[in-house]
C-alpha cells in the first residue's frame, strides 16, 4: 500500500508542514515580540512614562491583541477567507493558511511575551536605572533576563501551530494532517495515515525537547540543574 | 556635597494621600557615612532615591555638587548617577549574566575606557574579595557574596557618592557584619561619601559617623553617632535604643539609666555616690555598646534612699548623661 506515489505525497506534505510551522513561526516571532514588548513597555509604572494617551494605547492594543486570540482558530479561518483570496490568490495549499495561522498565532505569542517580560524583577530594572543605563540597554538586558522565559514560550506556540495547522487541513491547507485526512480518511489508506500522524507526533516531540533543552540552558534563576 | 531642600513627595492614589516626605532640609557633606534610620514606612527609601533622581520630588531641591538636579536633562541625570553607586537590599543583580558580565554591564553603561575594563573588573572583585569567582552566576553565591558583587558593581565607575538601601537587612548578622568591615575598609581606602538606610540602628552605629532619624516622613534627629547614642532627644530615638540595649520588663519600679563615654567610664563615681549621699542602688541591668570609634557604657539602677535627687546630681556633675526611665 506503501508505494513510490505515497512516499512522494508524504514528502511534499512533510515539506509543507515544516514551512508552514517554521514559516509561520518567524512571522509569529517577530510580531509577537513587537506587540508584547508594546503591551509590556505602556503598563502602568513599567519603561513608559505614564501617560494617558500611553494607557490608552495599551488599553486598545490589548483589546485588539485580546479579540484576536479568543476567536476560534477554524472560525478565523473562515472569516479570513475573501482576505487570503485578495493577497495570496487562492484558498487551497500551504501558503493559503499562512494569513490565518498568522493572526491566530501571534496575539498568543505576544501575550506570552508580555508575561515572560513582566516576570523580569522590577528591582533589577531599578538597579538598571540607578546605574544610569540608556532605553536600549535596560531594554536588551530585560530580554536577557527574560530570554530563557521567551523560548520556552516559543517553543508552547510552535506546539500549538502544529495544532491550528491540522484544523487548516479541513479548509485543504495541505501538509501532513491534510494527507492523514484525505488519504486516511477517505482513500483508506491507513498506512499513509498512520505514517504521517506519528511524523506529526515526531515533528511536535522535537519541537518540545529542543525548546526545553535550550530554555534550560539558557535559565540561570535557579540553583537545580547541577551546571 | 549634596544638599536638600525642603522635599515634598507624596503618593496620590484613588482614595488616599500619602505623604512620603515632608519639608525635607538636609545636607550631606562629602567624606560622611550618613545613616538614615526609621521604622517602615518613615519615609527613607523615597529619600534615597529623591538624592539620585530615581524618585522626582513634588516640591523642593536636590543639589549635587552645586547642580540643581531638577534642571537636568535625562541624559544628564544618567550622567549624574554613574557618579553615584546604589546597593540594594535584595542586590539586584542580573541573574542571566556572570559575575564579570555584571561588573562589565556597569563599566559599559558608564561608558568607561575600553582597555581598561578587564584590569578594573579584576581590581573590583579583589577589593570585595570575590577573586576566582568571576564566571559563577549570581545564584550560585551566597547572600553575602551576591552583595559583595553588588558593590563592587556600584563602585565600578569609581563613584563619588555611594547609597546603600537596607544593604544588609536581607543578611545574617555575621554576614551582616562582613559587610559593614568592608564598606568601612572602602571609606578609609576612598574617602567615599556613604549614604546608609536602615531599619536596624544596631548596623548604623558600627559604621556611620552622624545619623538621622526619619518619622511619617520627617527629620526628627540629626546627630552624630555618639550624641545619638547619649544624648537620644526623640522618642523614636529613645525606643530604637531601648530595642538595642535594655528594655524593663517590671515597668512599675523607678529605674535610671546612665550613660557614660570614655570621659568618665574610668572614674569611680557610682562608687563615690553610694558613699557619700548614703543611698542604696540595685543594678538591673548593664551594657556596653561599641560605636564606629568609641565605646559607650549602659547602666540601670534603683536608687533609693532620702538623697536621691542630690546623689543623682552628683553623678550629673560628674557628666554621667542620667534619665528616667521608667
Amino acid at each position: 500500500m506503501f508505494d513510490e506515489r505515497n512516499l512522494q505525497l508524504f514528502i511534499r506534505a512533510l515539506e509543507e508542514t515544516l514551512f508552514l510551522v517554521f514559516g509561520t513561526g518567524l512571522f509569529v516571532l517577530f510580531i509577537g515580540l513587537a506587540i508584547g514588548f508594546l503591551l509590556f513597555a505602556s503598563e502602568p509604572g513599567s519603561l513608559f512614562k505614564d501617560r494617558l494617551w500611553v494607557k490608552v494605547f495599551h488599553r486598545i492594543l490589548a483589546s485588539i491583541n485580546d479579540i484576536a486570540r479568543s476567536i476560534p482558530f477554524i472560525i478565523l479561518l473562515i472569516l479570513l477567507i475573501p482576505f487570503t483570496r485578495a493577497i495570496v490568490g487562492t484558498m487551497l495549499g500551504a501558503k493559503a493558511a499562512l494569513p490565518a495561522l498568522i493572526i491566530s498565532a501571534s496575539p498568543f505569542f505576544a501575550r506570552v511575551v508580555h508575561m515572560a517580560l513582566r516576570d523580569v524583577s522590577k528591582d533589577t530594572i531599578e538597579a538598571l536605572e540607578s546605574m544610569g543605563a540608556s532605553f536600549l540597554t535596560t531594554v536588551k538586558v530585560i530580554f536577557k533576563e527574560a530570554l530563557s522565559t521567551l523560548v520556552s514560550g516559543l517553543t508552547l506556540t510552535l506546539v500549538t501551530l502544529v495544532g491550528f495547522m491540522s484544523a487548516a487541513a479541513v479548509i485543504g491547507a495541505g501538509g501532513l494532517a491534510y494527507l492523514a485526512y484525505e488519504y486516511g480518511k477517505f482513500g483508506n489508506n491507513y498506512p499513509l495515515m498512520y505514517v504521517s500522524i506519528f511524523t506529526i507526533l515526531f515533528i511536535v516531540f522535537i519541537i518540545q525537547i529542543t525548546g526545553d533543552f535550550i530554555a534550560r540552558k539558557l535559565d540561570h534563576r535557579s540553583k537545580s540543574k547541577g551546571a | 556635597m549634596i544638599q536638600l531642600q525642603s522635599i515634598d513627595k507624596t503618593y496620590t492614589s484613588k482614595k488616599t494621600t500619602f505623604h512620603a516626605l515632608n519639608n525635607i532640609n538636609l545636607s550631606i557633606h562629602d567624606g560622611e557615612i550618613l545613616g538614615i534610620v526609621g521604622y517602615s514606612g518613615a519615609g527613607k527609601s523615597t529619600l534615597l532615591r529623591i538624592i539620585n533622581g530615581l524618585i522626582l520630588p513634588e516640591h523642593g531641591q536636590v543639589i549635587v555638587d552645586s547642580v540643581d538636579t531638577n534642571q537636568l536633562s535625562l541624559g544628564d541625570m544618567r550622567r549624574m548617577r554613574q557618579s553615584m553607586g546604589m546597593i540594594f537590599q535584595h542586590f539586584n543583580l542580573i541573574f542571566s549574566m556572570t559575575v564579570k558580565s555584571n561588573i562589565m554591564l556597569a563599566l559599559s553603561i558608564a561608558n568607561y575606557p575600553k582597555d581598561l575594563r578587564e584590569k578594573s573588573i579584576f581590581e573590583l572583585l579583589d577589593l570585595v574579595g570575590l577573586t576566582g569567582k568571576e564566571n559563577r552566576y549570581p545564584v550560585e553565591l551566597s547572600g553575602g557574596e551576591r552583595q559583595r558583587l553588588g558593590i563592587a558593581r556600584a563602585l565600578s565607575n569609581h563613584p563619588k557618592y555611594l547609597l546603600c538601601d537596607e544593604a544588609t537587612s536581607a543578611l545574617d548578622q555575621k554576614t551582616a557584619q562582613d559587610i559593614i568591615k568592608l564598606l568601612k575598609q572602602i571609606q578609609e581606602k576612598t574617602k567615599i561619601t556613604i549614604i546608609f538606610i536602615s531599619h536596624q540602628i544596631e548596623i548604623v552605629k558600627d559604621l556611620c559617623t552622624r545619623v538621622v532619624v526619619m518619622d511619617q516622613g520627617c527629620i526628627i534627629e540629626d546627630q552624630s553617632v555618639k550624641a545619638l547614642f547619649t544624648h537620644p532627644i526623640s522618642s523614636i530615638t529613645k525606643s530604637l535604643i531601648r530595642s538595642l540595649v535594655y528594655e524593663p520588663k517590671d515597668i512599675s519600679k523607678e529605674i535610671y539609666e546612665l550613660i557614660y563615654d570614655h570621659k568618665n567610664s574610668d572614674s569611680m563615681t557610682l562608687s563615690d555616690m553610694i558613699k557619700i549621699y548614703q543611698v542604696d542602688v540595685n543594678i538591673m541591668f548593664a551594657k556596653t555598646l561599641e560605636l564606629k570609634d568609641e565605646v559607650i557604657g549602659y547602666l540601670y539602677l534603683q536608687i533609693e534612699g532620702a538623697n536621691k535627687e542630690q546623689a543623682l546630681a552628683f553623678l550629673r556633675d560628674a557628666h554621667v548623661e542620667v534619665n528616667r526611665y521608667v
